[in-house]
């Protein structure tokens, strides 16, 4: 019992450190904490369109939100 | 609030920070962007194709590209966000980079599958294009989508938005501001919980149905703007009528507009060749007994002939005749003379209808007429005319509210 308890610790924690091809195996496409978020295109504010993909390797902070 | 927290995060090169505005008009989030200083870049998402219910959410996303708060606290946003490290992970194989759509292609497998989700991405398509004639076609995908399934909210919601789009735009159509606030109805009977939905309506609604008057910003950010130096981003449609007025707070006693008819047994020449456009929108298009519905009209003058509105006598005034249980409480049944001898302004009248608890629930088209003088350039011929329309809208106990 107390290795089993043991060994959970050890997954979570592999998974919080994250070892990249694990993590990305199961990953997958979506907006949900854990999943890799989509890219897209959409217009910008200078009558041109503009894409997330312009803007990664970096942390992103995307926040939708309103004038009103 | 993000503004501050943000920037020393985006000076030390650490961070990205991207702006999405659920607007209709992106000017307007262009402005809002200037005022606040926002150094970051902003999208607009006027069709809401994020499917979003509310604002604000922000989304914080790691170098790899992962999610790892999909509705972050400012108060977490250090601690819980920029102090943490996260390893790289790959990207899964069916992540692609976005590229701007091809609605052709979209329209040729929308035809073969016949689904309303693939000619709703034709409509997104084409309004995501923005070139000529791209609104006409984007209404036609939606409306292929609405054939197929009359109680998809998302398509409504979209052709509303473009035919708003297109109403304040050159190739404006009669009727397309109505069709909008029909289709934003419709969305919001399907999902009434839609926030993003509901915010349209109410942008162009009755003052009871508002939490707030929701440009009030804009004269502030023009003055702020100006004390800085700067000149601020011009706005391509104005906020005006009931996107600036204020809501109806509580117990406000109700101004009751006294209705005149000032030509009762039609004896004024009709401006038989329409000199002036009229268009009627009312919002919302359906309403409950015992509610308010906000009545837009709009005078343009024939852009071909280009008449004047000649402003040396009376204003332009329209009469309505009201059913008994309906009553106009606040507006103005008037627009007022410019200053200047002519002008050709578009002119609006706005004010608001109180349909009875006891008014029957059926579709209403009520007589009006407008009485305006104008001066034709070509023959310098000055007349005063009047024009009959209807101000049509249902009452429906099942109506969705705005409140």
């Amino acid at each position: 019992m107390v290795r089993h308890v043991f060994l959970a610790v050890t997954i979570v924690n592999m998974l919080a450190v994250g070892t990249g091809p694990a993590y990305a195996e199961k990953a997958t496409v979506g907006r949900g904490v854990g999943q890799f978020f989509p890219d897209f295109v959409l217009p910008d504010l200078n009558g041109g369109h503009g894409s997330l993909s312009d803007y990664r390797g970096k942390k992103i902070l995307l926040i939708n939100f309103a004038s009103w | 609030m993000w503004q501050k927290i943000t920037k020393p995060y985006i000076e030390s090169g650490e961070l990205t920070v991207i702006g999405v505005v659920q607007e209709q008009h992106p000017d307007r989030a262009k402005l809002y962007r200037q005022w606040h200083q926002f150094d970051w870049p902003v999208f607009v998402d006027a069709l809401n194709t994020f499917d979003i219910a509310a604002v604000p959410i922000p989304v914080a996303i790691d170098e790899s590209g992962v999610v790892r708060h999909a509705q972050l606290h400012p108060r977490d946003f250090v601690a819980k966000f920029m102090k943490r490290s996260y390893a790289n992970a790959s990207r899964p194989k069916n992540d692609k980079v976005a590229t701007l759509p091809d609605p052709v292609q979209l329209a040729n497998r929308a035809r073969s599958s016949k689904t309303a989700d693939d000619w709703r991405l034709v409509g997104d398509a084409y309004f995501l294009r923005q070139g000529a004639n791209d609104l006409e076609r984007a209404v036609d995908a939606y409306q292929q989508a609405l054939k197929l399934a009359p109680q998809d909210g998302r398509a409504h919601f979209r052709l509303g938005v473009t035919l708003r789009r297109r109403f304040e735009s050159a190739g404006r159509m009669k009727g397309d501001a109505q069709a909008a606030v029909k289709h934003w109805g419709e969305a919001l009977a399907i999902d009434p919980n839609q926030y993003i939905w509901r915010r349209r309506l109410q942008q162009y609604g009755p003052r009871l149905d508002k939490p707030y008057d929701f440009y009030f910003w804009v004269d502030k950010a023009r003055a702020d703007i100006q004390a800085r130096g700067e000149r601020s981003v011009e706005l391509r449609v104005e906020p005006e009528g009931s996107e600036l007025e204020m809501p109806n707070v509580g117990t406000e006693s109700l101004r009751r507009v006294s209705l005149i008819n000032r030509d009762p047994k039609g004896r004024i020449t009709r401006d038989a060749s329409q000199y002036v456009k009229i268009d009627v929108i009312a919002v919302p298009h359906v309403v409950r007994p015992g509610q308010r519905i906000r009545i837009r009209v709009e005078f343009l003058l024939d852009p071909a002939r280009r008449p004047v509105w000649n402003n040396e006598s009376s204003d332009l005034m329209m009469y309505v005749e009201l059913n008994k249980e309906m009553m106009i409480g606040s507006g103005s049944l008037s627009f007022p003379n410019p200053k200047t001898a002519e002008s050709r302004e578009k002119r609006f009248i706005e004010f608001e209808i109180d349909v009875d608890d006891s008014t029957a629930p059926t579709t209403y088209e009520l007589p009006a007429y407008a009485l305006y003088y104008l001066c034709e350039k070509r023959s310098d011929k000055c007349r005063y005319l009047r024009q009959d329309f209807r101000v049509k809208f249902a009452v429906s106990p099942d109506a969705p509210t705005l409140r």
